[in-house]
C-alpha cells in the first residue's frame, strides 16, 4: 500500500516536470522576430531562378531609443532570387538572425511584366495557403521593379505601410482605384472574374498611385493599364468610389470643379435574343467648389442647370472612354456588370459565366447621368 | 481495418489516454482526501478547566476559600470582606480589578450594602431565603442581578467581569453586573471608507456593536441569538437576523455550523469564517467580512445573516456571492446612473486585475499577429535588450509590486506611504533604465495594480492577486488558449461553489428578474420592490407601491 | 421554506439546449451550404432546417412527457422491451461520445491552426479534457449553471462579431431570391439539418427539468437562438463575401472577420476574440454530450456516474484521435449528421407511435427526484 502510494507520487512528479520542461512550444518573444511588412515580386533574367522576391522587414531595433526620433531607414529590404517563393522566404533565414513573420504583411507589389508572364494565382499561392498570413494585405501592380518601389526613402515611413495608407483617401478623390486585398484577389481568381489592381509608380522619393492594371479572369494574367482618368470612369460605373472631384469645362474652356458628395450607380441589364445591353443610370449630388468662369451669376437657376448638364456630359464622356478601352482593348469586365446581370438573369448567367468577358465586350451601353448641384458655395458672384 | 489496428498500436495514443484519465483521478482522490481532513473527528477528551467537586455551602469562609482555590492568587482579583448593614452578617465581594465600574460598585453596591437599614417588611433576616429576597428587593441598586448556584458558572461570571456577592448563610451567590472596561471610540471604517455614508465602524465590544444595530431599527423582529465560542476562552458570538425575513433553512444551517465548530480560542471572526465556510480549498471568500454597521443592516434586511464576535470589529455576512464582492454600500447612497457605471467599472477592473498581465504575455510571446502592426513594432522596440522572456519579466515586476504593497502595509503609516510611492517610482524607473524590463511592462503592471485597488472588498482583492499569477502561468504555457482554459476552469470552480446553499455565481445563474436589477447595474431604488430572491426570504416584498 | 431546487430550471434548459446546438457548425455550415446550394438563397435553408428541427423536437417532447421523470435510457425499455432498449441505449451513448469527440477534435484542429502551431494537438486536447472532467464530476447542476452563466455572453459576442460584418455587407450578394428556383435550396437541407444535431439530448434532459410542462417552450426558444445565430452568420457571410468566395474559403467565418478588420482598436483582429468565445461554446457542447453518455452508463449499469465519467474520458480521447486528418474528420461529421437524423427524428417517432398504440404512460410519483 505504502509502496503503491509512493509510485503514484513519483508518477505525478514525472508528469508535472515533463509538462514544465516541454511546455511553451509556441512561445517566442516579440523582439526576436522579423516583421514582414511588404512583399515585392519581380521576374529575373536568370532562367534558373525565375522569381526575384523582395521582402521588406520593419526594423524594430531602432525604435528602441526613448524620446529620440528614429533616424535612418526604418526598414530593411532583402532581394533574393529563387524558384519558389516559399524557398526564398526560407533562405532569408540564412542571412537574418530572426525568423520572418508574415502576419503583419501590409502590401504586395507585383511587377506588371511578371504579372503578364505568370499566372497570378501561382504567384500568390504561397500567401494564400499560409495560415499565418492574413487575407488583408493589399495587392498592387507596378510598371517599375517592385524592389525599386519598396526602396523608396520616405522620411519616417515604411514604404509598404505608407502605400497602404494612401488608399484611405478614396473619400477625397475618384481617380484612385479601389484597394484590393489578397482575399478578394483569390476569390476573383478562383471564379475567373476579371478585376483591376491599382498601379503604383515611384517618382524621385515619392510613391504615387497612378491608374490601374487590368487582370483578365480567364488567363489570370495582366493585360494592360488604365490611366487615372479611366479609373475615374471605372469608379463612376462600379460605384466603388466614395466621393471626389469632377473637373469639367464650360464652352469657353473655363475649368469648373464639382465635388461629388455621394453618387449612385444603377446598372440595368437587358438580355434579348442573345443581345446584351446595359442601361447605366447615375445620380450624383454635390457642390461646386471652384469656378473659373467669370461671366455667370452662380445663383441663377439657369446657370446651375447648365452646369449640371455640362457635368453630366463630362461623366458620360469619362465612362464612354473607359468602356471603349475595356470592351475593345482588354475585353475584361472590371466594373462589376456581371453582378447586376447575375441578379437579373440568374439562369442565363449560369451558362454565360465562363465566357462572360466575351459577352461583356459585345454589350451595348446606354447612359443616363443626372448630376445635381445642391450648393454653389459661400460666395455670390 | 488495418488502419484501425495500426492506430490502436500507437503508443502515444495510449500514453495520452493514461495521462488524460489518471491525472484527474489522482487529483480527485487527493482533493477528496484533503477535504475529508476537515471533517475528521478527533475524539478529544472533555476538557475540565474547573474541578468538578465544588459545591457551595452556607458558610461564607468555605465558599470564598473554594473560589480562591479555583482562580488562584491572581493579583487582579479583589476579595473584600465586610459586614452587612446593621446585621453584622459577614459578606464578601469578589471582582476583577479593571473590569468593573468602580464608581458604581462603590455607590450602588458597597454603600447600599453597608448602610442597609433593618427591614420593615417583617422578613426574618436569619433565614437564608429571606435574606436573599431582602437583598434583591431592597438593597442592591443594580439592574442586572442574578442568583447562581453552580460553581462553574460563578467562576465564568467572575472572569467575565461581574461582581460576586457571597453572603454568610446563603448557599448561592448573587452576581451583579456592573461591567466596565476600556473601549475604543467609534471610528471611521478604515478598510471600507466611503465618500458618502455613515462614518461609523464596528468596534471590539460586542454589546456596543449590537447596540449600533439596534439603534438603526425599532423592528421587534431583529433578533440576536448568542453562542459561546472557544472551548477554553469562551467568547460570545451573536447571530443577528430579522426573524420574519431570514429563511429558516439558512438560519438553521448557520446555527448548526456554529454549534458544531470546535476551537480553543477564536481570536478574530476570521477563525469563524474559515471554520464555517463551505469549501476551504477555494480561493474565493465565501463569507463577507465587513466593518460597516450600515452594510450589516442592509444585508440582514435582505434576508442574510450576520455573525458578530466579541473582540473584533469585523462582522461576517452569509451567504456571500461573487457579485457581492464588487458591491459597495455607496452604490445605494448615490444616484443610480453614476453608480451603475461605477459598478460596471468595478467588473472591468476585476477582470483586468486578473487577466491584464496574462493577456500581455499571450500577445507578446504567442500571438504577435493579433496586435496592430504599429503597436507590435512599438512593443518589439521597447523590448530590445531585455534579457528575459516576457513571463519572467512580468513575474519580476508583479512580485516586486506585491512586495511593495506588503511592505507599505507593515510599516508605520507615514513611512509606509513613502515606501509605496517612492519604491514604485524608483524600482520602475530604475528597472527600465537598467534594461531589465520594458517600459510597456511597467505600464501593464501599474495598470493591473491600480485595477486591483478598485475592489471594495479586501478578501476579494487578495483572491484576485493570487489568481493573476495563475493566469500568467497559463498564458505563458498555452497563450490565448491557456487563458481561455484558465477562465473556463475559474468559471467551473465558481459554479461548483456554494455559500450556505446559495450558488456562488448567483445571480449569474438561476436568473431572476429582481436579482438582475442589482447585478451589473444598480437600477433605481423604486424598481427594487422585492428583496433579492437568491436568499429565499420569507417576507419577499420590500415596498408595497410600485 | 426550501432554498432552491436541484432540478434544472427552464432558463437553464434553454441555455443548455442552445449551447449544445451552437457548435462547429458556425465554421463549417457556411461553406457546406455554399457548396451544396450555390445560390444566395442559402439562408432560407437555415430557416427551413430550423423548422424541421422544431418539428422533430416536438416529437421528442411529447414522447418524453409521456414518461414523466424518466430518461430515454429508462423509458425505451418500457416501450420496446429490455434487450432492444438496452441496445438502443448503447447506440445512443456511443453517438453522444462520437459528437463529443468530434467537437473537441475540431476545436483542437482549429486552435492549432490559428493559435498554437507548434503545440502538439494532444496537449491542447488533454488540457481541455481536464477542465471538462472537473466540471463533469459535479453532476448536472454545475453544468447547467456554467452554461447559464456563459451562454449569454457567448451569444452576445457572436452577435457583436457578426454585426460588425455589416461594414462589408452588400445586399447585392444576397440577390436574387430564388434565382434558380427552389431546387438548390432542397439540396442544402441536409447540411443544415445535420448542423442541428444535439436536439436528441432533450430525450434525457426533459426528465430532469423542474417544470417539464415548459418543454415545448424550451424547445422553441432553445432552438430559436441557434437558428438565429446561424442565420445571422450565413446572411452576413454571404453578404460580405458573396457565394462564390464562400465556396473557396476553407473557413468563411474567419475570412469575413479578416475582411472587415477595424483598425485602431486593441482587438484589431476580431478573429481571436471570436475563436476564444467559440472555444467556450465547444467546451459546453462537449460537456453536455459526455454528461448524457455518462448518465446513460450509470443508469444502464451499476457503475457510478463519477466512475463512468472517467471511463468515458478515455474512450472519448481515443475516439477523437481516430481521424488522421481534416478530411477524415469531415467524414466523421457526416456520419454524425446522419446518426443524428436517426436519433432526433426516426427513433423518437417510432417509439412515440409504439407508445401511443400500446397506450404506455408513466406517471411520476411525487417526491421522486432524479
Amino acid at each position: 500500500m505504502k509502496q503503491n502510494r509512493k509510485m503514484v507520487r513519483n508518477f505525478c512528479l514525472c508528469i508535472v516536470s515533463l509538462l514544465c520542461v516541454s511546455g511553451c512550444w509556441d512561445s517566442s518573444d516579440i523582439e526576436d522576430m522579423s516583421f514582414v511588412i511588404g512583399f515585392g515580386i519581380d521576374s529575373s533574367e536568370n532562367d534558373q531562378t525565375p522569381i526575384k522576391h523582395t521582402t521588406q522587414i520593419a526594423s524594430t531595433k531602432k525604435k528602441g531609443e526613448q524620446g529620440v526620433m528614429p533616424q535612418g531607414k526604418l526598414y530593411q529590404d532583402l532581394t533574393l532570387e529563387g524558384k519558389s517563393i516559399q524557398d526564398i522566404l526560407r533562405s532569408i533565414s540564412l542571412q537574418l538572425p530572426y525568423p520572418v513573420y508574415t502576419d503583419h504583411l501590409e502590401t504586395i507589389i507585383i511587377n506588371s511584366e511578371t504579372a503578364s508572364k505568370y499566372d497570378l494565382s501561382i504567384l500568390l499561392d504561397q500567401i494564400l495557403r499560409d495560415n499565418v498570413t492574413r487575407l488583408s494585405p493589399l495587392v498592387v501592380l507596378s510598371k517599375q521593379q517592385a524592389s525599386d518601389i519598396l526602396d523608396t526613402n520616405i522620411e519616417g515611413e515604411i514604404p509598404s505601410s505608407y502605400l497602404s495608407s494612401i488608399f484611405e483617401n478614396k473619400t477625397t478623390t475618384l481617380k484612385i482605384a479601389p484597394s484590393v486585398r489578397v482575399g478578394e484577389v483569390s476569390a476573383n481568381l478562383s471564379s475567373q472574374a476579371s478585376f483591376m489592381l491599382p498601379n503604383v509608380v515611384k517618382q524621385q522619393n515619392v510613391i504615387k498611385v497612378d491608374g490601374a492594371g487590368v487582370i483578365k479572369g480567364k488567363q489570370k494574367k495582366f493585360v494592360g493599364f488604365l490611366t487615372d482618368k479611366e479609373v475615374e470612369g471605372v469608379n463612376w460605373l462600379s460605384e466603388e468610389g466614395k466621393a471626389g472631384l469632377l473637373e469639367f469645362h464650360d464652352e469657353e474652356d473655363n475649368t469648373i470643379v464639382y465635388e461629388v458628395q455621394h453618387y449612385k450607380t444603377k446598372i440595368k441589364p437587358r438580355f434579348k435574343k442573345g443581345r446584351l445591353s446595359f442601361y447605366v443610370q447615375i445620380k450624383a449630388e454635390g457642390w461646386i467648389t471652384e469656378d473659373w468662369s467669370r461671366s455667370a451669376h452662380n445663383l441663377a437657376e439657369r446657370y446651375v442647370q447648365h452646369l449640371e448638364h455640362l457635368a453630366a456630359k463630362e461623366v458620360e464622356r469619362l465612362m464612354k472612354g473607359t468602356m471603349k478601352k475595356l470592351q475593345r482593348d482588354y475585353e475584361a469586365d472590371v466594373v462589376g456588370f456581371s453582378e447586376s446581370f447575375r441578379i437579373h438573369y440568374p439562369r442565363d448567367f449560369e451558362k454565360m459565366k465562363k465566357d462572360w468577358d466575351d459577352y461583356f465586350a459585345d454589350a451595348d451601353l446606354n447612359y443616363d447621368v443626372c448630376i445635381k448641384i445642391i450648393n454653389t458655395g459661400d460666395v455670390v458672384k | 481495418m488495418g488502419e484501425i489496428l495500426q492506430f490502436l498500436g500507437r503508443t502515444d495514443v495510449w500514453l495520452g489516454t493514461i495521462v488524460v484519465v489518471l491525472i484527474p483521478i489522482g487529483l480527485t482522490l487527493l482533493t477528496d482526501k484533503v477535504k475529508k481532513l476537515r471533517e475528521k473527528q478527533h475524539t478529544r477528551i472533555e476538557q475540565q478547566f474547573i474541578p468538578e467537586n465544588h459545591v457551595l455551602s452556607a458558610k461564607l469562609s468555605v465558599n470564598v476559600n473554594q473560589l480562591k482555590a479555583i482562580v488562584g492568587d491572581s493579583s487582579d482579583i479583589i476579595f473584600r470582606q465586610f459586614k452587612l448593614g446593621m446585621d453584622n452578617r459577614s459578606c464578601s465581594i469578589v471582582h476583577i480589578d479593571g473590569l468593573v465600574d468602580q464608581q458604581q460598585l462603590q455607590q450602588s453596591i458597597l454603600h447600599s450594602l453597608m448602610h442597609a437599614k433593618q427591614m420593615k417588611s417583617g422578613l426574618n433576616p436569619f433565614k437564608s431565603e429571606s435574606i436573599k429576597d431582602y437583598l434583591l428587593h431592597h438593597v442592591l441598586e443594580v439592574s442586572d442581578v442574578t442568583v447562581i448556584k453552580d460553581m462553574k458558572k460563578i467562576v465564568r461570571q467572575l472572569l467575565s467581569g461581574s461582581v460576586l456577592l457571597f453572603v454568610d448563610g446563603l448557599d448561592e451567590v448573587v452576581v451583579l453586573s456592573v461591567k466596565k472596561w476600556l473601549s475604543r471610540n467609534l471610528d471611521e471604517p478604515i478598510t471600507e471608507a466611503l465618500v458618502r455614508g455613515p462614518r461609523m465602524s464596528f468596534i471590539e465590544n460586542l454589546r456596543d456593536n449590537t447596540a449600533m444595530l439596534r439603534r438603526m431599527t425599532t423592528d421587534a423582529n431583529l433578533t440576536f441569538a448568542d453562542f459561546e465560542i472557544g472551548k477554553r476562552t469562551s467568547r460570545q458570538l451573536t447571530v443577528a437576523y430579522v426573524k420574519d425575513i431570514a429563511n429558516e433553512e439558512l438560519l438553521n444551517n448557520v446555527k448548526e455550523r456554529i454549534e458544531n465548530l470546535d476551537i480553543d480560542h477564536a481570536a478574530e471572526s476570521g477563525y469563524i469564517e474559515q471554520l464555517i465556510e463551505d469549501d476551504y480549498m477555494s480561493i474565493f471568500p465565501q463569507v463577507q467580512a465587513t466593518e460597516r454597521p450600515d452594510r450589516v443592516m442592509g444585508a440582514i434586511l435582505e434576508g442574510r445573516i450576520a455573525i458578530l464576535l466579541d473582540g473584533t470589529s469585523y462582522a461576517l455576512l452569509v451567504p456571500a456571492t461573487f457579485s457581492m464582492m464588487l458591491q459597495s454600500p455607496e452604490d445605494y447612497y448615490e444616484r443610480w446612473i453614476p453608480m451603475s457605471l461605477i459598478r460596471l467599472l468595478r467588473y472591468v477592473a476585476a477582470f483586468l486585475s486578473i487577466f491584464l498581465p496574462s493577456f500581455y504575455i499571450a500577445f507578446v510571446s504567442f500571438h504577435q499577429g493579433l496586435i496592430p502592426t504599429d503597436l507590435a513594432l512599438a512593443i518589439a522596440g521597447t523590448r530590445v535588450g531585455v534579457p528575459f522572456p516576457t513571463i519572467i519579466e512580468a513575474l519580476l515586476m508583479e512580485v516586486s509590486i506585491e512586495l511593495l504593497r506588503e511592505a507599505g502595509l507593515r510599516l508605520p503609516r507615514p513611512v509606509g506611504q513613502t515606501v509605496g510611492l517612492v519604491g514604485a517610482l524608483i524600482i520602475g524607473e530604475a528597472a527600465v533604465q537598467a534594461g531589465l524590463v520594458s517600459p510597456i511592462m511597467v505600464i501593464v503592471v501599474a495598470a493591473t495594480a491600480i485595477a486591483s485597488f478598485v475592489s471594495p472588498h479586501y478578501g476579494a482583492g487578495i483572491a484576485q492577486r493570487a489568481l493573476r499569477f495563475l493566469a500568467m502561468f497559463s498564458a505563458a504555457f498555452l497563450g490565448l488558449y491557456g487563458i481561455s482554459l484558465f477562465f473556463l476552469s475559474l468559471c467551473v470552480h465558481a459554479v461548483k461553489l456554494r455559500s450556505f446553499g446559495v450558488p456562488y455565481v448567483t445571480p449569474g445563474t438561476l436568473y431572476s428578474k429582481d436579482d438582475w436589477k442589482d447585478f451589473f447595474l444598480r437600477m433605481p431604488l423604486f424598481t427594487m420592490r422585492k428583496r433579492p430572491a437568491e436568499y429565499f426570504p420569507k417576507d419577499q416584498v420590500r415596498r408595497k407601491k410600485y | 421554506m426550501k432554498m432552491g431546487t436541484t432540478r434544472i430550471t427552464t432558463i437553464q434548459m434553454v441555455a443548455l439546449l442552445s449551447s449544445a446546438l451552437i457548435a462547429v457548425g458556425i465554421f463549417t455550415l457556411p461553406r457546406d451550404l455554399a457548396m451544396k446550394v450555390g445560390t444566395p438563397d442559402l439562408w432560407i435553408c437555415v430557416i427551413l432546417g430550423g423548422i424541421c428541427g422544431y418539428l422533430s423536437s416536438l416529437i421528442i417532447v411529447s414522447l418524453s412527457l409521456r414518461f414523466e421523470r424518466l430518461t430515454f435510457f429508462e423509458f425505451n425499455k418500457l416501450i420496446i422491451g429490455k434487450w432492444l432498449g438496452t441496445i438502443l441505449s448503447i447506440c445512443f451513448i456511443g453517438y453522444a461520445l462520437l459528437i463529443g469527440a468530434f467537437e473537441i477534435r475540431s476545436m483542437g484542429e482549429l486552435t492549432q491552426f490559428y493559435l498554437l502551431e507548434e503545440t502538439p494537438i494532444s496537449v491542447i486536447l488533454i488540457t481541455m479534457y481536464w477542465v471538462a472532467i472537473y466540471l463533469l464530476i459535479g453532476g448536472i447542476n454545475p453544468i447547467a449553471r456554467l452554461i447559464e452563466l456563459l451562454n449569454p455572453i457567448c451569444i452576445l459576442i457572436f452577435i457583436l462579431v457578426f454585426c460588425l460584418g455589416f461594414k462589408v455587407f452588400e445586399l447585392d450578394n444576397l440577390r436574387p431570391l430564388f434565382g434558380l428556383g427552389a431546387g438548390p435550396i432542397l439540396k442544402g437541407m441536409t447540411p443544415t439539418f445535420l448542423t442541428f444535431s444535439g436536439l436528441e439530448f432533450l430525450l434525457v434532459f426533459i426528465a430532469m427539468m423542474q417544470k417539464p410542462k415548459d418543454a415545448k417552450k424550451v424547445a422553441l426558444i432553445g432552438l430559436g437562438i441557434p437558428v438565429f445565430i446561424y442565420l445571422l452568420a450565413v446572411v452576413i457571410i454571404t453578404g460580405g463575401l458573396s457565394v462564390e468566395r464562400m465556396k473557396h474559403q476553407k473557413w468563411p467565418t474567419f475570412a469575413l472577420i479578416q475582411e472587415y478588420e477595424y483598425e485602431g482598436i486593441l482587438f484589431e483582429r476580431f478573429d481571436s476574440l471570436f475563436l476564444v468565445v467559440w472555444l467556450i461554446q465547444m467546451f459546453t457542447t462537449y460537456v453536455v454530450c459526455q454528461y448524457v453518455a455518462a448518465k446513460g452508463i450509470s443508469q444502464l449499469t451499476r457503475i457510478s456516474y463519477k466512475k463512468a465519467n472517467y471511463v468515458l474520458l478515455a474512450a472519448v480521447y481515443i475516439i477523437c484521435l481516430i481521424p488522421q486528418d481534416l478530411n477524415q474528420l469531415e467524414k466523421m461529421g457526416t456520419i454524425i449528421g446522419w446518426t443524428s437524423f436517426a436519433f432526433s427524428f426516426f427513433i423518437p417517432s417510432i417509439l412515440l407511435i409504439i407508445a401511443v398504440i400500446r397506450r404506455l404512460k408513466h406517471e411520476a410519483e411525487p417526491q421522486n427526484g432524479p
